[in-house]
């Protein structure tokens, strides 16, 4: 099928030659257009079929077309096109769309076919198990997880702290034990039962990894 | 060497052209002498757009990453990148062109799909009368009226679709029929985010696409009559 281009006036010449007496009163632009305006419109939308891609510029064109990447006599050659073909506007809206989310970096509306949505982890199943029991006391289920988090953060915490101040036979688990000067640190970590053993100048075989520590017991 | 397809047309830009050859050039001689990591650059580039472009496009999105990824390996043969680099007739820009090669495996894959399907409803429906023939009186009013809607959607989608691709998306799938839980069903977000962005009062979906639509109308002297004709 060849696609064929009528302009405006055409199309309205031929109008004017149809019966009349179904049309409705004439309307100014100012305003909302009109439900039965819009209804037409989609009726119309939905009637044209798939174009024949006879007389369709090639898909790199239109490919060029939708990022702008034509020169102007042509453009506005595939922009009339576009105007008739369902398809080549598809390919359009679909590649704007499309490289619009990869700038986004994240999926921001995308099409596809259709999905379900189901939970996908033990979080968001309790994410929606909250929602929909406290709707009132969850106002963002966005902020589920980071509440989860925190409290997890706070306990583990908790636990940590209770376990290093905890009293061993009346002493601390840890303690901070002067092995000897002019090592690389003036101090080191070690147990309690084996801080017994070091003696001065002995070299330490059990380094940890809190290197971090002396610095901080320096200030 | 076989070149994928014909770039004859050369009526593209000239800007970013030659950096894109010179690009082309140097994945080119890297696939040839082995080096398959010089694809990592291309891949890192266009990976999400090529996703997103054939996730659109695919009949069945089930095999969205099979078609992808079989793109790529395609292009780790250099065959296709050095057609590029090498074309005398090529004026599209790269990444106008592997679009386009991927455009094509898109098509290929839901022919097959179509294929599959076809053969399968055949079976199914041997017994259901054919759709009847449009009459004269429905092929007359395409010529007029709905030729005219048609027109002038297009041209507000492109206007659109150049503005904000998303709200384009939103207001063909609304043009198509579905409402707003399809449209969320589409686009994997929750109902009532597309409803607020489809129907926002002035910076939603469907009140850019009408401002888009009237100011063509405005443009081209149509009223909501002309629109309205049976």
């Amino acid at each position: 099928m060849d696609v064929t281009f009528l302009d405006i006036q055409t199309i309205k010449g031929k109008m004017a030659k149809t019966d009349k007496t179904t049309s409705i009163p004439i309307l100014s632009l100012r305003g909302d257009i009109p439900a039965e305006v819009m209804a037409k419109l989609q009726a119309a939308y939905q009637a044209s079929g798939p174009s024949s891609t006879q007389g369709c510029p090639d898909p790199e064109t239109v490919i060029g077309y939708a990022l702008e990447e034509l020169i102007p006599q042509r453009r506005n050659q595939v922009y009339a096109h576009l105007s008739e073909c369902k398809d080549c506007l598809d390919l359009v809206l679909d590649l704007r769309s499309a490289w619009a989310e990869a700038q986004e970096g994240k999926p921001e509306v995308w099409e596809s076919a259709p999905i379900q949505v189901q939970p996908q982890s033990w979080l968001a199943g309790l994410v929606d198990g909250m929602s929909a029991w406290f709707p009132r006391l969850v106002p963002s289920p966005k902020l589920i997880p980071l509440a989860v988090a925190l409290v997890v953060v706070a306990v583990v915490g908790l636990g940590v702290f209770r376990h290093l101040t905890a009293p061993t036979s009346g002493q601390p688990s840890f303690t901070m034990t002067k092995v000897t000067s002019g090592t690389a640190y003036n101090y080191k970590v070690c147990a309690l039962d084996e801080a017994d053993k070091v003696s001065p100048g002995a070299p330490h075989k059990r380094i940890t990894n809190l290197a971090f520590l002396p610095l901080l017991l320096k200030n | 060497m076989r070149v994928p397809w014909p770039l004859v047309h050369c009526l593209m830009l000239p800007e970013n052209r030659d950096s894109d050859i010179a690009i082309a050039k140097k994945i080119c001689e890297g696939l040839r002498s082995g080096g398959k990591e010089c694809l990592g650059e291309l891949v890192t580039a266009y990976n999400e757009l090529f996703i997103n472009f054939a996730r659109r496009r695919l009949l069945k999105s089930d095999i969205l990453e099979d078609v992808v990824q079989s793109f790529w390996e395609e292009m780790l043969n250099g065959r296709t990148i050095c057609a590029y680099a090498h074309g005398s007739k090529n004026t599209a820009t790269l990444q106008t062109y592997l679009i386009g090669v991927l455009h094509r495996r898109v098509i290929d894959a839901n022919r097959k799909t179509s294929r599959y399907e076809e053969m399968h409803r055949a079976a199914e429906n041997l017994h259901e009368t054919p759709d009847q023939a449009p009459t004269p009186h429905h092929v007359l009013a395409g010529l007029t009226s709905n030729n005219l809607a048609r027109r002038l959607l297009h041209q507000a989608l492109l206007r659109l679709s150049e503005e904000s691709p998303q709200d384009a998306i939103l207001v063909r799938m609304y043009l198509e029929g579905l409402d707003h839980r399809q449209m969320a069903t589409r686009v994997g977000k929750r109902v009532d985010a597309v409803k607020k962005q489809f129907t926002r009062k002035n910076t939603g979906s469907l009140a850019k696409f009408k401002s888009a639509l009237k100011h063509l109308m405005q443009s081209e002297g149509i009223t909501y009559e002309d629109i309205n004709e049976k």
